[in-house]
C-alpha cells in the first residue's frame, strides 16, 4: 500500500499543473494581503474611529431604550454588539488593526481554492487512467483493485493537506511580515447562536476556521473522487463537483421551507454555523450534521468502490 | 492435467446481457510455446484476453495460470503474468525509467538491477530517461515489453502487439518473442488479425470466430507442407500455355489464368516438365514462381470467407 501511494504521488507531483495550482494559491494569498493592506488596514482620513464607534454604540443603546417591546432575539444581538464595541474601545483595538492572526483567519476564506484544486486532482485521479488507457497496465498486477482505489484517494488527500498547510503557513508568515506577529493575546469576539457575546483564543480560531473548512473540502473532494471512479470521466467529475460546490448552498436556500432539507448534504456541509453562526434549519445540532455527513461520506465511498472494483474494464 | 501447461483455459465463456461474446473456449498452453490467437475483428480475442488478465469478469469456466485460478486467486495468478492489452499505454509525462519504477513497485522483489537488466534486454538504454511522449511507437512497444517482463513472469500475454508497428518494428518484436520463448522458457500468447505475422511468430495457432474456437493447430500443419505446390508461370501466350499444361497434369487440377500468368498446382518434377514443354512450343517463359498457400488463405477457408461480425 505504501508503494502504491508513492506511485500515485509520483504521478501527481510530476505534472506541472500540480505546482502551478500551488503557485496560484500563494499568489491569491499575496493578492488578498495587498488588498487588505491597501483598503482595509488603513484608517479613514479625518475620521476618529473611537469617536465613530462610540456614536454607533450610543445610537444602538438609544434605539433599544426607545423600543421596549422590540424582538427579544434582536435585542440580545444588539446588546452583544454594544459589548463588542465597548471591548474594542476599551482595549484600543481599531477595526483596521491587523495582525498575522487576524489576516490568517480571514485568509481561511481561500480554502475554497484548495477545494477547487484538489477537486481537479481527485476528478482526474481514476478517470485519466481510463482516458490514457494506463488502467489496463495498472489492473493486471498482483494488487487488488481496492488497494489501487484507496491509494489514489489517500494521495489526493495528501495533496489537499499540502495545499491547506501551505495556505495556513504562507498567510500567517506573509501577514506577519506586513502586520507583525504580535496580537495572539487578543481574543476573537463573536456573537453566538443565542446572541451572547463570546470570546475565543485567536490561534484557536485560526485553526478552527481552517479545520471546519477542511471538512467541507473533504466532502466536495470525495464527491469528485466518487464520480471519477464511478463514471470514469474526469470532465464530468470536475465540472459536477465544482457546480455542486457553488450551487449547493443556493439549492438549500430554495428548499429551506421544507423540513427534509436538513437531510441534504449541503445543508450540513458548513459546520462553522454551529460555532460562530446560526444553523440553516432550526433544531439542527452539530451531532446531527456530523452523522449526516458521515452517512453521505460512507455512501459515496461504497458507490465508488462498487463501481471501480466490480465493473469490467472495456476501455 | 498436463503438468507442463502454464496456462489452462477451461470452458471460458463471457456473456453480456443475452449476447455471448466468448463461448466455451478450452485449450492449454505449454511452457515455452508461442501461441497465436487468431480471428477477425469482433471474434472475441480481446474479450478472452481481458478475462485472462482479470480486466473482465468471467461468466463461466476458468482460467488457470500455473494452476492458480485468475478469479479466486487473482494476486497469485497475476504474479505469473506479464501483459500488454492493446496498445502499450504508458504515462507520457514521465520518463520511461520512471514508468518502470512505477510498475516495479506493484510487484514484490523487483529491484533496480532487474529494471536495468530489462532495459538492456529490450535495448532502450539510450532513451530510457527521456519522457515517454518523445518515444516512437516502436520504442513504446519496447517499453511495454519491458514493463511486462519486470517481474519475470511465466507467461506473456500480448493483445494485438503488432498494431501500428512498421515492418521493422514487427520483425523486431517477433525476434524478441521467439528469443524469450526459446531462452527463458516463457510462454507467449499473442492475439492478432495480421495473419501473415502469426505465421512467422507462432508455434501453434488457435482460430476463433464468433466467440467460438474453430481450430487449434501447429503452424506447420496450417500452412501446409504438401506434395504439390502452386506455381505461377509468367508466359507470353497464356492460352497456349494452358493447353500444354492440361496435357501434363490431371484433369481435375485447376488451372487459373491471371493476366499473362498461369497458376497451377504441380509436383516438383512436373514443374520442370511444364517448363520444358513451354519452351519447346516456342512460348517465352519470363518467370516461374511458387505461390505459397498462406495462413491467410487457410484462415479464410476455415472461417468461410471471414465475414466480419
Amino acid at each position: 500500500m505504501f508503494n502504491l501511494i508513492r506511485n500515485e504521488n509520483m504521478k501527481i507531483y510530476k505534472r506541472p499543473r500540480t505546482w502551478i495550482m500551488l503557485g496560484v494559491l500563494i499568489i491569491a494569498v499575496a493578492l488578498q494581503l495587498f488588498i487588505t493592506h491597501r483598503y482595509f488596514a488603513q484608517p479613514t482620513e479625518g475620521v476618529d474611529w473611537k469617536q465613530e464607534m462610540t456614536q454607533q454604540t450610543q445610537m444602538m443603546k438609544q434605539n433599544l431604550a426607545e423600543n421596549p417591546d422590540i424582538d427579544e432575539d434582536y435585542r440580545k444581538f444588539q446588546e452583544a454588539k454594544i459589548k463588542m464595541n465597548d471591548y474594542n474601545i476599551e482595549h484600543n483595538i481599531a477595526p483596521f488593526d491587523y495582525t498575522a492572526w487576524k489576516f490568517a483567519e480571514e485568509a481561511s476564506g481561500l480554502v475554497f481554492l484548495v477545494t477547487l484544486f484538489t477537486v481537479i486532482v481527485a476528478g482526474d485521479s481514476v478517470a485519466t487512467e481510463f482516458g490514457w488507457g494506463t488502467i489496463k497496465m495498472l489492473l493486471v498486477r498482483p494488487v487488488s483493485r481496492t488497494k489501487i482505489l484507496y491509494s489514489k484517494y489517500v494521495s489526493t488527500l495528501i495533496y489537499a493537506l499540502l495545499l491547506l498547510v501551505t495556505l495556513l503557513v504562507v498567510s500567517f508568515v506573509l501577514g506577519g511580515l506586513v502586520f507583525g506577529f504580535s496580537g495572539v493575546e487578543q481574543p476573537f469576539l463573536y456573537v453566538d447562536q443565542s446572541n451572547n457575546l463570546q470570546e475565543m483564543n485567536m490561534a484557536g480560531k485560526v485553526l478552527m476556521s481552517f479545520g471546519l473548512q477542511a471538512v467541507t473540502s473533504l466532502i466536495i473532494v470525495t464527491i469528485a473522487f466518487m464520480i471519477s471512479a464511478s463514471f470514469r470521466s474526469s470532465s464530468l467529475a470536475i465540472s459536477l463537483s465544482i457546480f455542486v460546490m457553488f450551487a449547493g448552498t443556493f439549492v438549500v436556500q430554495i428548499l429551506a421551507r421544507y423540513e427534509w432539507v436538513k437531510y441534504i448534504l449541503f445543508t450540513n456541509i458548513d459546520l462553522s454555523m454551529y460555532f460562530t453562526g446560526t444553523p440553516m434549519v432550526e433544531g439542527m445540532t452539530l451531532t446531527f450534521s456530523i452523522i449526516v455527513l458521515t452517512v453521505y461520506f460512507v455512501a459515496m465511498h461504497a458507490i465508488a468502490w462498487l463501481m471501480f472494483t466490480k465493473r469490467d474494464v472495456a476501455a | 492435467m498436463g503438468t507442463t501447461s502454464v496456462v489452462q483455459i477451461r470452458n471460458l465463456t463471457k456473456r453480456i446481457g443475452n449476447k455471448t461474446l466468448v463461448s466455451g473456449l478450452t485449450f492449454d498452453i505449454p511452457k515455452g510455446e508461442v501461441f497465436g490467437f487468431l480471428g477477425p475483428n469482433g471474434a472475441g480475442k480481446t474479450t478472452t484476453i481481458r478475462m485472462m488478465v482479470g480486466l473482465m469478469k468471467i461468466t463461466e469456466g476458468q482460467v488457470l495460470i500455473k494452476g492458480k485460478d485468475v478469479e479466486k486467486d487473482f494476486e497469485a495468478a497475476m504474479t505469473e503474468v506479464g501483459a500488454i492489452v492493446e496498445n502499450p499505454e504508458m504515462y507520457k509525462f514521465i520518463s520511461g525509467y520512471d514508468n518502470l519504477v512505477h510498475f516495479s513497485r506493484m510487484h514484490k522483489n523487483v529491484g533496480k538491477e532487474r529494471i536495468d537488466e530489462v532495459i538492456r534486454l529490450v535495448g532502450l538504454e539510450n532513451r530510457i530517461h527521456d519522457k515517454v511522449k518523445t518515444y516512437s511507437l516502436g520504442m513504446r512497444q519496447r517499453l511495454g515489453l519491458a514493463q511486462a517482463l519486470l517481474h519475470k513472469p511465466s507467461v506473456l500475454i500480448l493483445d494485438e502487439p503488432t498494431n501500428g508497428l512498421d515492418p521493422a518494428g514487427i520483425r523486431e518484436l517477433r525476434d524478441h518473442l521467439r528469443m524469450l520463448a526459446k531462452q527463458e522458457g516463457l510462454s507467449v500468447i499473442v492475439s492478432s488479425h495480421l495473419l501473415s505475422e502469426m505465421e512467422l511468430m507462432c508455434d501453434r495457432i488457435a482460430v476463433i470466430q464468433n466467440g467460438k474456437l474453430i481450430d487449434v493447430k501447429p503452424v506447420r500443419e496450417m500452412v501446409g507442407v504438401e506434395d504439390q505446390t502452386v506455381v505461377s508461370f509468367d508466359v507470353s501466350n497464356a492460352e497456349e500455355a494452358v493447353k500444354l499444361m492440361q496435357q501434363i497434369v490431371d484433369q481435375q487440377t485447376d488451372i487459373t489464368v491471371q493476366a499473362d500468368a498461369v497458376e497451377v498446382a504441380l509436383t516438383r518434377d512436373q514443374i520442370a516438365e511444364v517448363n520444358r514443354q513451354l519452351v519447346l512450343a516456342g512460348i517465352n517463359v519470363y518467370g516461374i514462381r511458387t505461390v505459397t498457400k498462406s495462413l491467410e488463405d487457410r484462415f479464410l477457408e476455415m472461417t468461410g470467407g471471414g465475414q466480419i461480425v
